[in-house]
């Protein structure tokens, strides 16, 4: 099967049939995925792992009662199992598929290439090529590249019918400088032409060798400047806080600075993985989180919409495996005036330059948060004394308050969604 | 008597020895039950069922694997004609389990509960290997922790205790803790557990280095990895690459005695097979912790407050960085001892420090209880459950964040 004739129709079409004679309104959403996942350790031969992932999930409302059932696999058979088991899991409960008035698309990206595989393996290649040209001064742990792309079809009892289709493709590093600690690099994209291998290898040598060396930081409150793979960290956690409605429900109004404009780009253009619909069925639409000094709310399923009061469109639809949950998918920190990397260091003039994670992010119940990153102390903006591991420590409130600055340099990474995010200057943050 | 499944898995390996797959190192067949019920006041407001069933074709360097077991999707990932393929049963997925085996005082205390049956097979050199293992039950509090127990769960099904609620975390700086078992067993899981991990320890750079004999903790204490006990949810009786399941001594009289092996690691490393586990068909194969089982000489029949500043009783989440030998637990529920007594609930806080110092001041505290968590083990987004058994600990070597 390649891909162009990948797609799971006769599960849908099958479970559509078995639901329509029994249920009062139901949704049908079918999922084909394609990962392809190269790796190489140092000192070890090449993997390869190519994964097709396929199913189909049923949502279904009978006599004021609601199920889900998924079951795996393209063919008829897996359509009625998921119908089957959606019918034997209704309980009593509210409809939660939006009206049929509110569903649509808000226009398809281009379908991805058959060639993407070939593409990618093309890239591996390069990518493994420019970590050689800098192979003498630094070790390298292991490289990895992963790549997908998916098709999403979704039909309801209603009438509704919409597919879209998306591409991702992701490069991993691990390295090193001889005497320094292990560093983890990523870079995404939504293909393999617009990554450019040659300057994340820059790039690894650069960041690797610059915090080789030196001791933490003394603990203080002090200006960062977050480099953006540290910055789409703290970026994709926040996000995260802010659509659970967890910072609306504190009891103090966040102050917000100005220079935040965070918002999911769910429709695109930019950022990583945009989509024409939402994980049911609603048009994809942009939903700003941090504009004109405010915080947005919650922002929720069709569900919660009507539970909470929260405005709809945020369903996520990973896996045919799981109902919709509510979630950022693609996350963008749109700039408009983004300072060059000099002018960013000359507004920092004393602090810390935190330049990539060292570790991962904790974030506890009240919104504070902890990130190890490898660090550079800058004193009247030229780097002053290295830290092969410091630890980023506040509030999202501070955050929120704190950000002075943009940067002109956005990239885009692959974390829990995407997230698309120039360099950021903090004021105040506890370091050490 | 064999099934009318036994006798088409036997076909099925007959037929792939036949077709000869070229370079193929095993087949893995796998079928998931997983219904999910959500309560609230202990009634059951939603369910969900997912059944799921995918194959992996395994060559050197390569891994080919596909949702739904058709003979289609086997010729590709197997790369041999559709027709050497011969029709497949798979043994039915499981029936909808009885949410009536868990108490009304567990079903209101709890906002989900999981349940999740797995059949998997292996197919290497000809020999087809069904795994196996108990179903599992996953159980989620208001407040988002879970905790794995095998199903049907055992009568006093212990719960997590809720999470403290003080508003006050300790003063950042190093700390004597003493840890419940829950807390301590998700330390030890991060700390030996992964550490000994095969293919993490021969990861270029890691430290601290492991090597059979090195003293790593007290001289009181053994650790066992045993996926042989099926009353924890970490257990199975074949590995995910066949290799029947065994006790591995990890840590013997404080000192390093073993490591977790698949195969690989088990040829390059001169050690025995038998802890290789997949998360999904869709996985590698890796060495992972089962059950992690921590007995100590002369652990105190109560637990012993004296001396500790802090007592852990639950975490959220740990993690182990094998690349710097940082350790980290996300504190959920503990509280501020002083004079060996409990004076305030603490709110939640990072504790962090180096798994090699953190081992050398650990000493037992009081005695082994079995513990839900930490369930769900997560390394590099491949989750497989994992139980524990270890005793009350106190701890020197850690810091409050």
């Amino acid at each position: 099967m390649n891909w162009s004739s990948a797609a799971a129709l006769p599960a849908l079409q099958r479970a559509a049939d078995e639901l329509a004679p029994r249920a009062d309104r139901f949704e049908v959403f079918a999922k084909v995925g394609e990962t392809l996942h190269l790796q190489r350790r140092a000192g070890e031969g090449p993997l390869r792992r190519i994964a097709r992932e396929v199913g189909v999930g049923c949502r279904t409302v009978a006599g004021g009662r609601v199920g889900f059932g998924a079951a795996a696999g393209s063919d008829a058979g897996c359509g009625r199992d998921a119908a089957r088991a959606s019918l034997a899991s209704l309980l009593p409960g509210p409809d939660p598929l939006p009206p049929l008035a509110l569903l649509g698309t808000g226009g398809q990206p281009a379908p991805p290439a058959d060639t993407l595989f070939e593409l990618c393996e093309q890239l591996f290649a390069d990518l493994s090529h420019a970590l050689r040209r800098v192979a003498r001064r630094l070790q390298l742990g292991e490289v990895r590249l992963l790549c997908g792309r998916s098709r999403a079809s979704l039909l309801t009892g209603d009438g509704f019918a919409a597919a879209a289709e998306s591409t991702a493709c992701v490069v991993e590093v691990v390295a090193a400088a001889t005497e320094g600690p292990w560093r983890f690099f990523q870079a995404a994209a939504s293909s393999p032409a617009q990554l450019d291998v040659a300057g994340l290898a820059s790039h690894v040598e650069e960041v690797a060798l610059l915090t080789a060396r030196g001791s933490p930081p003394p603990r203080a409150l002090t200006d960062v400047l977050l480099a953006p793979p540290v910055a789409a960290v703290l970026v994709g956690a926040l996000a995260q806080y802010l659509m659970a409605g967890r910072l609306a429900a504190g009891r103090r109004t966040p102050h917000v600075a100005p220079a935040w404009r965070l918002a999911d780009e769910r429709g695109g253009p930019g950022g990583l993985l945009p989509l024409p619909f939402d994980g049911e069925g609603l048009p994809s639409r942009r939903i700003p989180l941090l504009e004109g000094g405010r915080a947005a709310g919650r922002v929720g399923t069709w569900a919660e919409a009507q539970r909470f009061g929260c405005p709809p469109g945020a369903a996520l639809r990973p896996s045919y495996q799981q109902p919709p949950v509510a979630g950022p998918a693609n996350l963008v920190v749109s700039v408009t005036a983004g300072l060059a990397g000099g002018e960013l260091l000359e507004r920092l003039h004393h602090g810390i330059f935190a330049a990539v994670p060292a570790g991962t992010i904790a974030v506890d119940d009240g919104g504070r948060f902890a990130l190890p990153v490898a660090a550079v102390t800058v004193r009247g903006g030229r780097f002053a004394a290295a830290h092969p591991v410091a630890e980023l420590r506040g509030s999202f409130r501070r955050l929120l308050a704190g950000l002075a600055a943009v940067g002109a340099d956005s990239r885009s990474f692959s974390l829990a969604c995407g997230v698309t995010t120039p360099s950021l200057l903090v004021r105040t943050l506890e370091v050490g | 008597m064999a099934t009318g499944a036994d006798a088409s898995l036997a076909t099925l390996a007959a037929a792939i020895q036949e077709a000869k797959p070229r370079g193929l190192v095993d087949l893995y067949l796998e079928r998931v039950a997983d219904t999910a019920w959500e309560l609230e006041g202990g009634t059951v407001v939603g369910c969900r069922t997912l059944l799921r069933e995918a194959a992996a074709a395994r060559f050197r360097g390569l891994l080919r694997s596909a949702d739904g077991i058709t003979r289609l999707a086997l010729a590709e990932i197997l790369g041999i004609p559709g027709r050497a393929v011969p029709p497949v049963t798979l043994p039915p997925f499981p029936a909808t389990p009885e949410l009536a085996c868990l108490s009304p005082g567990t079903l209101g205390a709890v906002r989900t509960v999981r349940v999740r049956s797995r059949w998997a097979a292996v197919l290497a050199r000809g020999d087809l290997r069904v795994l196996g293992g108990p179903a599992l039950c996953e159980l989620t509090l208001p407040d988002g922790q879970r905790t794995l127990t095998t199903w049907p769960p055992p009568a006093d099904l212990p719960l997590p205790p809720p999470p403290t609620s003080g508003r006050a975390a300790p003063d950042p700086g190093p700390v004597c803790c003493l840890l419940a078992p829950p807390a301590a067993a998700a330390l030890l899981h991060e700390a030996v557990g992964h550490a000994l991990e095969g293919d993490t320890l021969v990861q270029p750079g890691r430290r601290p280095a492991l090597h059979p004999g090195t003293p790593v903790t007290d001289a009181a204490f053994d650790v066992v990895d045993d996926p042989t006990r099926a009353e924890l949810p970490g257990a199975y009786w074949a590995d995910d690459e066949g290799t029947p399941a065994h006790p591995t001594v990890l840590v013997r009289a404080g000192s390093v005695a073993g490591l977790l092996a698949d195969r690989e690691v088990a040829e390059r490393c001169g050690v025995p097979a038998g802890n290789a586990r997949r998360s999904s068909a869709h996985a590698w194969p890796r060495p992972r912790v089962s059950n992690l089982v921590v007995t100590a000489r002369e652990a105190p029949s109560t637990p012993c407050r004296e001396g500790a500043h802090i007592e852990v009783a639950s975490v959220r989440a740990g993690a182990f960085e094998p690349l710097t030998g940082e350790l980290r637990l996300l504190v959920r529920s503990a509280w501020a001892l002083r004079g060996g007594r409990r004076v305030r609930p603490l709110g939640p806080f990072v504790l962090a420090g180096q798994a090699e110092r953190v081992l050398a001041g650990m000493r037992p505290a009081g005695p082994p209880a079995a513990t839900g968590e930490p369930g769900w083990c997560g390394k590099a987004g491949d989750m497989v459950p994992v139980g524990a058994v270890t005793p009350w600990l106190v701890v020197s070597g850690l810091e409050v964040r």
